[in-house]
């Protein structure tokens, strides 16, 4: 029996903002393209006590690319803020959102 | 008893008869009056009849029956820091030694003592507790001078009770910063900070002389403009002659009109002060701060300004440096002294190096209408090139807000942390294109009544309509990226507006714990 592929795991060390974003998409993108088997692709904030709207586009950006290949994103975070956040702005509609 | 009768009074604490006659002896013939007593207790009985500043050292043995030397040390301590005690151990016993020198002992003698040497210590012994006094004397004139200058500076301020805020904080016992307020007539106030050069008990005096020179011109009528004059042809024909400069007066004044609602201000020297109005919105007074009185013959001119219900806040250097240190705007710290809040002092003795003296007028119309409640904390331009400088500058805001607010709940805080950067890294990309020569205004207002907090951000731009109800929906369902920022602000503060065609935007957040509403 083949047991399901595990999560890719994604963490973001701090606060996910417009100085930052572009760091961290660098890192996700060279993390997905050095692995092609995953199906579910896992970003942590647990770290992150903020995310700002640069922060949200890379979020919607890699929801977007992991979609369009078949996969799907799921989001660890610790702070009652960004879970906030990600439910005004309905990202948590379109990854699946856990405290943790 | 003089000190110097004192000085010649030892007492010797042994249970040894023999020892203690041997060193009476020797002590005697150098021409020391020597009190002998056989323990610990008959020493504390005998210093809590005689009084310890009638001795002028004490001599004891370590080793009694009862108590030791040591805890005779103690109890002198405790009792009288000035007082030397030396005590006698016997060989080898260091670790008594090191813990009487901790303790705060003058000296140690080892057993056995001869007479010169036990001669030689008790002189020293007696030296030290003079010298000691001496100190004691001139820091308690020092202390005597500090409560004065509070009790005059209250006195100096009761003419605006119940308008004036006064926080005041010499760097020692007493200080060269003072601020007074007069009552011209029923509507008409005068206030004056000012900041004598140094901050000794020298600059006290003088800061009290200049004081009393403003007093008795305006008792007698003079003007603003007079004062000032005065002062600087004192400074620089009396103290300053020649090339010669002994001594400056930093000093802002202003006269208030509070039936007409204006102000006219004199700065000389003093961080440049600010005025806001009935919702909070600071503004400073004048541009770069003009030379200190004593300098130059020229005086700055006299600023004149409508009032509008607000407040005005001016302090001396102390606090701008002090706010500088700590990286946070002075406003702020203004209102964190001023409202106490909780105790400002462990930051102030961790970071204020100068005399600290700062008022908050209330400046509405008549004494029964409403108070303001709005507090300026920040009012701060930024160019579009300091966009780059945004963490920093969020780090700025953060610490200014939680220095003014120590209780605020640090959710809510992330929100408004959040929406703060949004708003002015907009203004600064969007609204100044990113250009060194193009700036945004940034203003934050506590309302300690409503306990809520208001921001608001302006930029010089040509300013750009939203839409936001289209805005928000198409960039949830579609996850597009555009107008995220304005939609997280929209979201969080519980009312947002944006007017002057977008390029000025208000916020105001609620500061309960409770949580902010979800959409």
């Amino acid at each position: 029996m083949s047991s399901a592929p595990s999560p890719i795991s994604c963490p973001v060390a701090g606060d996910l903002t417009s100085t930052t974003a572009a760091a961290y998409r660098a890192l996700i993108d060279q993390k997905l393209a050095s692995n092609t088997s995953w199906s579910l692709v896992e970003l942590d904030l647990r770290a992150s006590r903020m995310v700002d709207s640069v922060g949200l586009n890379l979020l919607v950006s890699v929801i977007k690319g992991v979609k369009e290949k078949g996969g799907s994103v799921r989001i660890l975070i610790a702070h009652p803020n960004i879970q906030r956040i990600l439910a005004f702005t309905r990202i948590d509609k379109h990854a699946e959102v856990r405290m943790a | 008893m003089s000190d110097a009768v004192a000085s010649l009074r030892v007492l010797m604490v042994d249970d040894d008869p023999s020892a203690l006659f041997i060193y009476k002896t020797h002590l005697v013939r150098a021409g020391y009056q020597v009190f002998c007593v056989p323990s610990v207790s008959a020493a504390k009985q005998l210093l809590e009849t005689e009084k310890t500043e009638t001795f002028g050292a004490i001599v004891t043995d370590y080793w009694m029956p009862g108590a030791t030397g040591f805890d005779l040390l103690r109890y002198v301590r405790q009792v009288d820091k000035t007082l030397s005690v030396i005590m006698i151990t016997a060989e080898g016993e260091k670790e008594h030694v090191a813990l009487s020198l901790r303790e705060g002992a003058q000296n140690f003698l080892d057993k056995p003592v001869s007479g010169p040497v036990l001669r030689e210590a008790a002189a020293k012994a007696v030296e030290a507790t003079q010298r000691q006094r001496r100190l004691r004397a001139t820091d308690d004139e020092a202390k005597a001078l500090g409560d004065t200058q509070r009790l005059l500076l209250g006195r100096k301020t009761s003419a605006l009770e119940g308008r004036l805020r006064l926080f005041s904080r010499p760097n020692g016992q007493a200080g060269g910063d003072f601020a007074a307020a007069y009552a011209l007539d029923e509507s008409h106030f005068f206030v004056m900070v000012s900041d004598v050069s140094g901050h000794d008990l020298k600059a006290a005096y003088y800061s009290a002389y200049l004081q009393g020179v403003a007093h008795g011109m305006l008792d007698r009528g003079a003007s603003m403009e007079q004062v000032f004059r005065r002062m600087n042809a004192l400074l620089i024909d009396e103290w300053n002659k020649g090339s010669k400069v002994e001594l400056s007066l930093s000093a802002c004044a202003a006269v208030i009109d509070l039936y007409r609602q204006s102000i006219h201000i004199l700065n000389c020297g003093l961080p440049i002060p600010y005025l806001s109005d009935l919702e909070g919105w600071a503004s400073t007074i004048g541009e770069a701060k003009a030379s200190p009185l004593g300098w130059f013959d020229e005086l700055p001119g006299v600023l004149n300004r409508k009032l509008d219900g607000g407040l005005l806040a001016f302090w001396s250097d102390g606090l701008e440096d002090t706010a500088q240190h700590m990286k946070v705007s002075p406003l702020a710290l203004s209102y964190r002294v001023h409202t106490r809040k909780q105790d400002p002092e462990p930051l102030l003795a961790e970071h204020a190096q100068d005399d600290i003296v700062a008022v908050f007028i209330e400046l509405s119309a008549k004494p029964d209408a409403p108070r303001c409640t709005r507090f300026p904390l920040l009012d701060e331009t930024y160019s579009g090139a300091q966009a780059a400088n945004i963490d920093e500058i969020q780090s700025y805001f953060e610490r200014s807000i939680l220095l003014a607010i120590p209780d605020l709940d640090l959710v809510v805080l992330g929100d408004i942390v959040l929406c703060y950067r949004e708003a002015l890294l907009n203004a600064l990309r969007h609204g100044c294109q990113a250009k060194p020569d193009r700036f945004a205004i940034l203003k934050v207002a506590f309302d300690s009544k409503a306990n809520s907090l208001h921001i608001l951000i302006q930029d010089d731009g040509n300013g750009h309509l939203f839409d936001f109800d289209t805005h928000e929906t198409v960039a949830a369902d579609q996850l597009i990226a555009e107008h995220r920022g304005l939609v997280l602000v929209k979201n969080l503060a519980s009312r947002m507006h944006l007017s002057a065609r977008g390029n000025r935007l208000t916020m105001d957040f609620p500061l309960s714990s409770a949580q902010p509403p979800n959409p």
